[in-house]
């Protein structure tokens, strides 16, 4: 695929460019919008800001190489908690691929009570299980959705599950986009046998072979709208400076007969936004939604070499009438050794027993509370304040995960409290998490949604069912900021499957 | 048309496996301050970790800062501040951290732990740790064998000719 990408890096000179189809962002929604418009046969030109980096590159480099070239700001972008919420860190990509390359790999279908929700209280009736399950169908057979076998779970794992029994509920496999893993737990920092098929290995290539442009290293800075009508994108080639990032250089000008935005759920409502767009005080930048995420992180005595096994394994639904799903996980040994407190001989010494450490993580499914604000600068300032029912769940989630490690023979946890030491599990009886401030937790999110979302009209959402903008003709919206509500589980797949729906009615307007 | 291609089979080396060595202190203020913090936060038994090494974290976080956002890397940089600050006057010292001796530094940093300005310390600590327990002397300290990425067989991914 290399071959038929254009580094705007290594561009001299302006860019002018006639399309039909102009998609901004190469992540989960742009690259299955941009292989369906190729395999139609529109000529199609996909801008992404980020570089191109080739899968066999990204696989041997370290951790934090990986975040530092190809997440969205190394992976240090937040959303600034108003009143007693969090600060929350948002993990997403930066480059060919998008947040693809950077997921674990879990793969959930809409859970039946979601799709219920759209169908029956927002209206969106052509979204319910029975109508997006022919296109789960084909997406999965694209990225290779198989369960995660028993077998390759880690010892982590292993040791939450029997905690799990005793505490009387079980753990489900997971399912992934994966081909030939064998699990080295590196998904999320470049997987090093490409064994993760994100889209830059599935969809990309698909919509390369059909014709279609990328373009790396392209910030997009305005869509271009004349008569009601989208026509175009402007922005610069990161061609400028001779440093680790390249500045804004030489114009982009793209005129197009459609405009597909997929930025992501912070960056499209920005660019939108920024092109004019959206009414004040409609839903454009609003209802983001974040899965608020916890880890937990427990030492046993026995050493459990948590990096032997896939990434992903297992989850638990056990606990989703409150709001809470618990996903397993693993993550490089320095990012473990982030999160331990202490200083010196103490920490060094914790950071030795890194190979007893297992790992689980709990996210929250949210009811929303996220704005994305545009202010001077690039970057969007994201602010989220957490429905109370939501905040209550933070102590719950990380309760239950500790006694679940307990439970299984955990000698201690650390919980994902900034300046908390290791806690036995009579230390965690007394202790009062109930009462903490928000801004002592540790809090991540890996799945921004909601910013754009799907509406039966302009006041309750910014698209349409079909993915175009409310108002303004030939302009559509592919990535998770369309997702009405959020889901309690992992949304990429979600994300694809509905930008291929969007991409198919978007092909129908195109032919009549 | 799309073709099955075997992908790379050798066993996997990450790209700066063998990194440069140098002793040379680093030349800018708060590259000086990151030393001065990796000095106490890795420090064991023995004393703080080898100078070379600490040059080269402050190399590996001059190239990480270099490609942020302007925002994160004053968010970094602000969260640097704290601790080269504010962490000497726990112990009643008014001079930067790096103006310090290394026990004084030893004495102030955890105490800024325990206060309202512990996410300042979360935030300079996690970029930190995840670089330097990548140089493979750190990895392989902390017990992490790596046998995880070595070859399998059976790879494959689906790619443009």
């Amino acid at each position: 695929m290399s071959g038929a990408i254009a580094h705007g890096r290594e561009h001299r000179g302006p860019l002018r460019i006639d399309t039909d189809v102009v998609i901004v962002g190469s992540g989960a929604g742009g690259a299955v919008v941009a292989a369906e418009c190729a395999a139609a046969g529109l000529s199609v030109v996909v801008l992404e800001e980020g570089p191109h980096v080739a899968a066999v590159d990204y696989g041997r480099m370290r951790p934090s190489e990986h975040m530092r070239r190809l997440w969205r700001d190394g992976g240090m972008s937040f959303a600034v908690g108003v009143g007693d919420t969090p600060m929350i860190n948002v993990a997403m990509g930066r480059g060919v691929g998008g947040s693809s390359v950077l997921t674990g790999g879990v793969c959930f279908r809409v859970p039946g009570e979601i799709a219920h929700t759209w169908v029956h209280e927002r209206g969106l009736t052509d979204l319910s299980e029975e109508k997006l399950e022919p296109l789960y169908e084909e997406v999965e057979e694209i990225v290779h959705v198989e369960e995660v076998p028993a077998s390759m779970r880690s010892e982590g794992v292993r040791r939450f599950e029997q905690g799990a029994e005793k505490m009387g509920y079980a753990l489900k496999p997971l399912r992934r986009n994966t081909k030939g893993c064998n699990g080295c737990g590196m998904c999320n920092f470049g997987y090093p046998h490409q064994a993760k098929l994100s889209v830059d290995l599935t969809f990309l290539p698909r919509a390369v072979r059909d014709g279609a442009r990328i373009v790396s290293d392209c910030r997009v800075d305005r869509v271009v709208v004349k008569g009601g009508r989208a026509v175009g994108v402007r922005g610069r080639l990161l061609n400028r400076g001779e440093g680790r990032r390249g500045r804004p250089g030489d114009e982009v000008h793209v005129t197009a007969r459609r405009v597909v935005v997929s930025a992501g759920a912070w960056h499209t409502p920005l660019l939108l936004k920024r092109s004019g767009l959206g009414r004040r005080g409609g839903p454009l930048g609003r209802h983001l939604t974040l899965h608020p995420s916890f880890r937990m992180m427990a030492r046993f005595d026995e050493p459990i070499r948590g990096w032997q096994g896939a990434l992903q394994s297992a989850y638990s639904d056990a606990f989703q009438s409150e709001g809470i799903t618990l996903v397993s996980l693993f993550v490089p040994p320095g990012v473990i050794a982030a999160t331990m407190p202490g200083f010196g001989e103490q920490y060094v010494g914790r950071a030795k027993h890194i190979p007893h450490i297992a790992v689980f993580g709990g996210l929250i499914h949210d009811q929303g509370g996220g704005t994305v604000r545009r202010v001077p600068g690039r970057e969007p300032l994201v602010t989220y304040r957490m429905a109370k029912q939501d905040r209550a769940r933070i102590p719950r989630v990380i309760r239950l995960m500790a006694e679940t490690f307990f439970a299984a023979g955990a000698a201690e946890c650390f919980l994902p409290v900034l300046g908390l030491h290791a806690q036995t599990a009579d230390d965690l009886a007394k202790l009062d998490l109930e009462h903490l401030p928000g801004r002592r937790f540790e809090c991540a999110s890996q799945h921004p949604l909601g910013s754009c979302r799907m509406g039966v009209d302009d006041r309750s959402g910014a698209v349409d069912d079909t993915g175009r903008f409310w108002g303004i003709d030939h302009l559509y919206v592919a990535d998770g900021s369309v997702v009405p509500t959020s889901l309690g589980v992992n949304p990429q797949l979600t994300v694809m499957t509905m930008a291929l729906r969007i991409a198919r009615r978007m092909l129908e307007g195109v032919r009549h | 048309m799309v073709r099955r291609v075997k992908t790379s089979r050798a066993p996997v080396q990450w790209v700066d496996q063998a990194p440069e060595q140098s002793s040379r202190a680093p030349e800018k203020a708060w590259l000086r301050d990151v030393a001065a913090v990796g000095d106490v936060l890795f420090a064991t038994a023995d004393g703080p970790p080898p100078p070379e090494r600490m040059a080269w974290l402050a190399a590996q976080i001059e190239d990480f800062m270099a490609r942020m956002e302007p925002r994160s890397r004053f968010v970094f940089r602000a969260s640097l501040f704290a601790l080269s600050w504010v962490a000497p006057l726990l112990v009643f010292r008014f001079a930067p951290l790096r103006a310090l001796s290394y026990e004084t530094r030893a004495r102030s940093l955890p105490r800024l732990e325990r206060t309202p300005l512990a996410v300042t310390v979360f935030a300079v600590k996690a970029i930190l740790c995840i670089v330097y327990y990548e140089h493979p002397d750190a990895a392989a300290g902390m017990g992490f064998d790596g046998r995880c990425l070595e070859e399998t067989p059976g790879l494959c991914a689906e790619s443009a000719p």
